[in-house]
């Protein structure tokens, strides 16, 4: 279908369809931001408080029965990775139903299908911005001083955008035409929650001898490299390595592609299963 | 539509060839939907289906190569019955659906004033929802920012803009939602008849700028209606869809005359009684106003009785907007239920204004329709009345209900004249035979004459070829005694087994009128407008002028009276001639004589 607005160019229209999907995308942004703590008493605090409270109880519990480990500053560790591991979980959990529940809207209006997944993503980070606040609350308490190597949590989170992005268009897609998806998915999760050193630390397993290859799993895992990166910039303060870097792009590169394919692929049908 | 990219390039081409002219092109496009035989949900269904290739789809078709082109500025009705492929041919040309094959191209904005407010969020306030539904409509924030006035004056709400949207009515929403859609002209507006927005003085409101919108010019409008004659007014061009094709592409006027023709009577032809609505009279246009306090229409009546749907009919068009027909079998009369998609509520009413389930009996009933929007709103359509006239008739499966004498032929089986036979055949053309001739009479008195007494009509006498054993014996002797028919005598005979000549039958009615005392010598002048007088023999002089001065024949202008009778004729004299005609039923003029 050919909608050549160009050639009209009225002003009331958004200047090319690049204008029209950011403004969609940063008023689909706003709506879930407001409506996320519309009504409750704490509102946006909310998103700082719920991972420092949940910092707050697993590292009461843990710091007890991970005492083989060595890691220093348990409670910022955790935190670190807590919160990058929901960033993962939120986006992509928002990004499986994104397209089944603007299923009213696809019906009725033409808009690109792609921005409902990649909104869920944004979201997602933006809530990310406010759980920040908590990791800084963690460090004044600990008194830690963040050094040069902050800035290593940029392309950690950008990278990790384009993975949730890819991993959000692909099972976005895969949940409009199996809806089994969705259980799947929280299943998938949980596994990967455990699979991923987000409250133990990775010198537990090769300290306990397990098998070389239960250790490749770990580290190939995508959360674990991106979780690494995010330690390495605000807990270890110090340059990631270049394997974990490179997993990192791969990860990154590999969901991405596949999910853009897929979706591209299937969004024609969309329509007939929503 | 990167299925179709084999016809990308030909769309390309004739943008690119300056042909600006037309603002909407659909170029052979066909919409396939697959239908599953049954709906899987999960993957396990669907691996289980693979593995025992039962997956099986069936296609349907919802457009069928259908190709259009829309010049800027022009008004153009899409026409269809429910079902027809209307709304697909709207969501593809809005780019909500993308067709199967083929490839649309549109010019410029459109204004889908389809589905109105997608998008909003219940929980925001309406301030924040114009911008989400501006953004979706692709408009860009400045633009909104400078118009945010506009729009919320022209919805009439300034004091509710930073109330959540949940606390809205609909109709209200409505409003803010229409405000937004048309707060600039676009450049393709499609408008959906269904769009009902608000009270009247709003609906007004929209209206006036919906025409402003086109009497400008400068835009195309795609204009989707059930009403023929809001198309016919409003539309210089008309579009008929029909099962996913396309039938007919003209001038409105012609393609709304050539779609309510296929409305034209197709009645089973099934037995049982049938109800002749023989006139149907479209009211004024209507206008929308919510049903009650609460927007519903009570689903029962005052009376505690359900309402029904159901508008009986077997003959003509009967015109309700979005109404499809179809006759069932009820155990009196033919249904034709409303789609309920489009109007959930019909009421049928009597002349006294009752809400009745069935037009069955006699009289002037008229047919209200209520609208039900697809959401949970609903309005009652107010001074949309359609009113018909149902005469009961007969049965006969051989009388087509447009024949001449398909009122008197039915007429006079339902008051008896005519006997109930097997194979429910009326063979109207068929001569009526002497015999038969007198039993009709007889039926016709229902066997009795004042002054009868209760007799027993015992067997005929006098005549040479009745034995008394015969069907119509009992009627012969009933004549006779009241000198219908001759006493006969030696050497006489019945004749039953000739044709009734139609002066014989006239002579036989007026001797029923002079048994019944209601007979009055005719005027002298009775049979000055007959034509052809000279065919009357001698003996019925008398009686045929008496006949023709009743009514009861001749009123052509002319007699034809040595001609049998057939049985059509002698049902159209009979109850010509039955003094107690109820109105509307007028008398039958045979085009033989």
């Amino acid at each position: 279908m050919t909608h050549d607005s160009e050639t009209h160019g009225l002003r009331a229209h958004a200047g090319g369809k690049k204008n029209k999907d950011r403004f969609i995308l940063q008023q689909l942004v706003t709506k879930d931001f407001k409506l996320r703590y519309r009504r409750s008493v704490l509102g946006v605090i909310w998103s700082v408080l719920n991972p420092l409270l949940m910092m707050i109880i697993m590292s009461f519990v843990f710091s007890y029965f991970l005492r083989g480990s060595n890691v220093e500053n348990y409670p910022l560790y955790l935190i670190v990775g807590n919160i990058t591991f929901s960033l993962m979980t939120e986006a992509t959990t928002g990004g499986l139903n994104s397209i089944i529940s603007a299923a009213p809207l696809l019906k009725k209006v033409k808009v690109d299908r792609w921005v409902f997944p990649v909104q869920k993503v944004f979201s997602a980070m933006m809530n990310f911005g406010f759980s920040l606040i908590a990791v800084v609350v963690v460090m004044l308490f600990f008194r830690v001083m963040p050094t040069w190597h902050l800035v290593w949590m940029i392309p950690a989170l950008l990278l990790l955008m384009v993975f949730c992005i890819g991993i959000s268009l692909l099972i976005g897609a895969a949940a409009v035409f199996f809806r089994d998806m969705i259980h799947l998915w929280s299943v998938a999760i949980t596994a990967w929650n455990y699979l991923t050193p987000v409250f133990w630390d990775l010198s537990l397993l090769t300290n306990a001898g397990a098998p070389q290859i239960v250790i490749w799993v770990v580290k190939a895992n995508p959360m674990y490299n991106y979780i690494d990166m995010m330690r390495c910039a605000i807990v270890y303060q110090a340059s990631p390595g270049l394997t974990v870097i490179l997993l990192a792009v791969f990860w990154a590169v590999l969901a991405f592609v596949v999910g853009v394919w897929v979706f591209r692929r299937t969004e024609h049908k969309f329509i007939l299963f929503i | 539509m990167s299925d179709s990219t084999a016809r990308g390039p030909r769309a390309r081409d004739s943008r690119d060839s300056g042909d600006a002219e037309y603002a909407i092109e659909v170029d052979d496009v066909s919409m396939i939907f697959n239908i599953a035989s049954e709906q899987l949900n999960n993957l396990k269904e669907y691996f289980i289906k693979i593995m025992r290739h039962e997956l099986f789809f069936k296609e349907f078709r919802a457009l069928n190569h259908v190709s259009f082109k829309v010049r800027r500025g022009e008004v153009v009705g899409l026409v269809g019955t429910n079902g027809s492929g209307k709304s697909t041919m709207l969501k593809c040309i809005a780019g909500v659906l993308e067709p199967s094959e083929g490839s649309i191209v549109v010019r410029g904005n459109i204004a889908p004033l389809i589905e109105l407010g997608a998008g909003f969020d219940p929980e925001l306030t309406a301030r924040e929802n114009i911008y989400l539904n501006g953004a979706l409509l692709g408009y860009s924030r400045d633009f909104i920012d400078e118009h945010l006035q506009d729009i919320i004056d022209f919805a009439e709400l300034e004091d509710f803009m930073d109330m959540p949207l949940k606390n809205y009515s609909s109709g209200m929403v409505a409003r803010i939602a229409f405000a937004i859609a048309t707060v600039t002209e676009p450049d393709v507006l499609i408008v959906d008849e269904t769009l009902s927005v608000g009270d009247v003085f709003f609906q007004q409101k929209c209206e006036a700028r919906i025409r402003s919108f086109i009497e400008s010019g400068d835009v195309t409008v795609l204009f989707v209606s059930h009403s023929m004659a809001q198309v016919a007014r409003i539309c210089d061009r008309a579009i008929w869809i029909e099962k996913g094709e396309e039938r007919m592409d003209g001038p409105a006027k012609e393609v709304v005359a050539a779609y309510a023709a296929q409305f034209d009577p197709a009645p089973s032809a099934a037995a049982g009684e049938k109800v002749v609505i023989d006139r149907l009279v479209a009211s004024t246009p209507y206008t929308l106003l919510p049903a009650g306090a609460d927007g519903l229409i009570p689903e029962r009546g005052a009376d505690g009785r359900e309402n029904r749907f159901y508008v009986a009919y077997t003959g003509g068009p009967v015109t309700v907007p979005g109404a499809r027909y179809q006759v069932r079998s009820g155990s009196a009369v033919f249904y034709a239920p409303l789609d309920p998609s489009a109007y959930s509520v019909v009421y049928l009413k009597d002349e006294d204004g009752r809400v009745v389930r069935e037009a069955v009996d006699e009289g002037t009933y008229t047919i209200e329709v209520d609208l039900t929007e697809e959401a949970r709103q609903r309005y009652r359509l107010v001074d949309t009345s359609y009113s018909f006239t149902v005469k009961r008739c007969g049965h006969y499966d051989d009388v087509e209900s447009a024949a001449w004498y398909s009122v008197p032929v039915e007429r006079a089986y339902n008051l008896y004249y005519l006997a109930d036979n097997e194979e429910n055949l009326s063979r109207p053309h068929a001569p009526l035979l002497r015999g038969e001739a007198v039993g009709l009479l007889h039926s016709m008195c229902g066997g009795f004459l004042e002054g009868d007494g209760g007799a027993e009509d015992v067997a005929p006498a006098g005549f040479e070829d009745v034995t008394g054993e015969e069907g119509f014996a009992p009627a012969l002797a009933w004549a006779q005694r009241h000198g219908i028919v001759g006493a006969g005598g030696p050497g006489t005979r019945f004749r039953p087994e000739d044709p009734t000549t139609r002066e014989e039958f006239a002579v036989m009615l007026s001797r029923v009128a002079r048994a019944r005392g209601t007979y009055a010598p005719p005027a002298l002048d009775a049979l000055s407008k007959i034509t052809d007088v000279g065919t009357i023999s001698e003996f019925a002089l008398t009686d045929v002028a008496w006949a023709v001065a009743n009514k009861v024949m001749g009123n052509g202008g002319t007699v034809n009276a040595a001609a049998p009778l057939t049985r059509a004729e002698a049902a159209a004299m009979a109850v010509n001639y039955q003094p107690e005609a109820p109105d509307g039923c007028d008398r039958v003029t045979n085009p033989r004589a």
